[in-house]
């Protein structure tokens, strides 16, 4: 078991018994020893399940919406900018919600692993070894360097130490030097304009419209998506529709500029591997070049609607 | 009546491919742009016959989905016109708009939409030459680029 695991078990366990808060939310083990599904907490006996390790990627923020009670959340970086959007947004009070906060140095790609270790093997644990994960397997282990199996947000990671939090469980860990300069984009920035339509055109012709980006992501949470709307239309509905495809797609984009946390968890939820954080990063890196704007790196932020004001106005249109 | 396909309308169809001709479509506001293209047309200036104009209330009314929404249905370039900075009807429309362009052009070029087929203007409504001119040249523009693809085409 490893050390974080124990003090997360442990604050969370605190937190319940003094009533400080009615629910914890975290990690516990999923179905198999590299997966874990998330766990609400609301009893001290219910905090033996928790866990934080390696394989905790869900971010925890899709579960705080408008609590009435105060609860708190087991959060990595980019839960924590998450959570600060959608506080800032109206969606919960900010006395509500007690950032546990959780240092981070990556998160596992399950798909990503599985592929590496080949198939059939049975993975008995994994465990992170200084900058190794460690898979433990009926055919003996297996050693692999951290960034070849997280997700790949996680190599460029601006908040391996959440930003805003209350407390924080471990070493604060400092953010990945790449974070600025954005290596993921590079292949997309080398395209020419037709060849970047082309690489939308193959990616977003597979799309199902399942919306697992859509209930994967904290940020979205409007009752009504505009996707779903019948008057406008906005996105012919049925997948394998290009042109509805991509009119999802760029109009989730457009929402979420500014917004997003850069978790990664809507590309790890698309169930045909469409490249999605790459239209997050690309507005990520566009919003913080016109507008110094960047989702839940500090609490006193505005939002970015906010910053369109003529008092905001940095540069004049010619 | 529906039209029978025969070998003639096949072939008027064709002709009709050959000599593609753009389609731009204009979101206008109300109080400025709209009046500016107005000036233009009673002071017999001649302009491009690709645009297709919207006009709405403010710039600030256009909504980033309205302008993706056009490319979608095959539109082959958006012009945005709003009042100069300091002028809105509304006080700040035209600094909403101008903020909500700003991500829209940059999510455009992610998409390979490219850039000469979105513009944002600032046209007065005494402007009647410079909305000539900047339809004009967008038409050009686009007759150059040839029919918008999103990698469908």
């Amino acid at each position: 078991m490893s050390d974080l695991t124990d003090k997360v078990r442990a604050r969370a366990k605190e937190l319940l018994e003094s009533g400080e808060v009615k629910l914890v939310i975290g990690h516990a083990r999923g179905t198999t020893p590299y997966r874990s599904r998330p766990h609400f907490a609301s009893t001290p006996e219910q905090t033996a399940d928790l866990i934080h390790d390696v394989t905790c990627a869900t971010n925890l923020a899709v579960y705080v919406s408008k609590p009435k009670e105060k609860v708190a959340v087991i959060a990595k970086g980019c839960d924590a900018r998450s959570l600060i959007t959608i506080i800032n947004e109206g969606q919960a009070e900010r006395g509500n919600v007690v950032i546990v906060g959780v240092p981070c140095e990556g998160k596992l790609d399950e798909g990503g692993l599985l592929e590496r270790l080949g198939f059939p093997r049975q993975v008995k644990a994994v465990r992170e070894e200084g900058e190794e994960v460690v898979v433990e397997g009926t055919e003996g282990e297996v050693r692999v360097a951290r960034d070849e199996v997280v997700m790949p947000n996680c190599t460029y990671c601006r908040a391996r130490t959440p930003a805003v939090r209350d407390e924080l469980i471990g070493d604060p860990v400092p953010a990945r030097e790449e974070a600025d300069s954005y290596p993921d984009l590079a292949e997309l920035d080398a395209m020419t304009e037709a060849e970047r339509a082309a690489f939308w055109h193959e990616q977003l012709s597979k799309c199902i419209r399942c919306y697992a980006c859509r209930n994967a992501c904290p940020s979205c949470f409007c009752p009504e998506c505009f996707v779903d709307e019948y008057h406008p239309q906005w996105a012919l509905h049925g997948g394998g529709q290009f042109r509805g495809n991509w009119m999802w797609n760029i109009g989730r984009a457009q929402h979420l500029a500014g917004r997003c946390s850069a978790c990664g968890s809507c590309q790890r939820g698309c169930p045909v591997d469409i490249p999605l954080m790459l239209l997050n990063r690309w507005m990520e890196r566009a919003t913080n070049e016109a507008f110094d704007h960047l989702a839940g790196m500090s609490e006193e932020q505005k939002q970015l609607a906010a910053l369109f004001r003529k008092a905001e106005a940095k540069v004049e249109h010619g | 009546m529906a039209q029978q396909l025969t070998a003639e309308t096949a072939t008027e169809e064709r002709a009709e491919v050959a000599e593609w001709r753009p389609t731009l479509l204009a979101y206008l506001c109300n109080w400025c742009s709209y009046a500016g293209a107005n000036l233009a047309g009673a002071s017999r200036m001649p302009y491009d016959a690709a645009i297709r104009v919207i006009r709405v209330p403010c710039s600030g009314r256009v909504d980033p989905l309205m302008i993706y929404k056009a490319f979608e249905r095959g539109v082959d370039g958006v012009l945005v016109g709003g009042c100069h900075l300091g002028d809105c009807h509304y006080s700040e429309g035209n600094y909403a708009c101008q903020g909500r362009m700003t991500l829209v052009k940059a999510l455009l070029k992610a998409a390979g939409i490219e850039e000469g087929r979105f513009r944002l203007e600032w046209i007065s409504a005494s402007e009647g030459s410079i909305f000539q001119a900047v339809v004009n040249e967008m038409a050009a523009k686009l007759r150059e680029l040839g029919p918008a693809r999103m990698g469908d085409g």
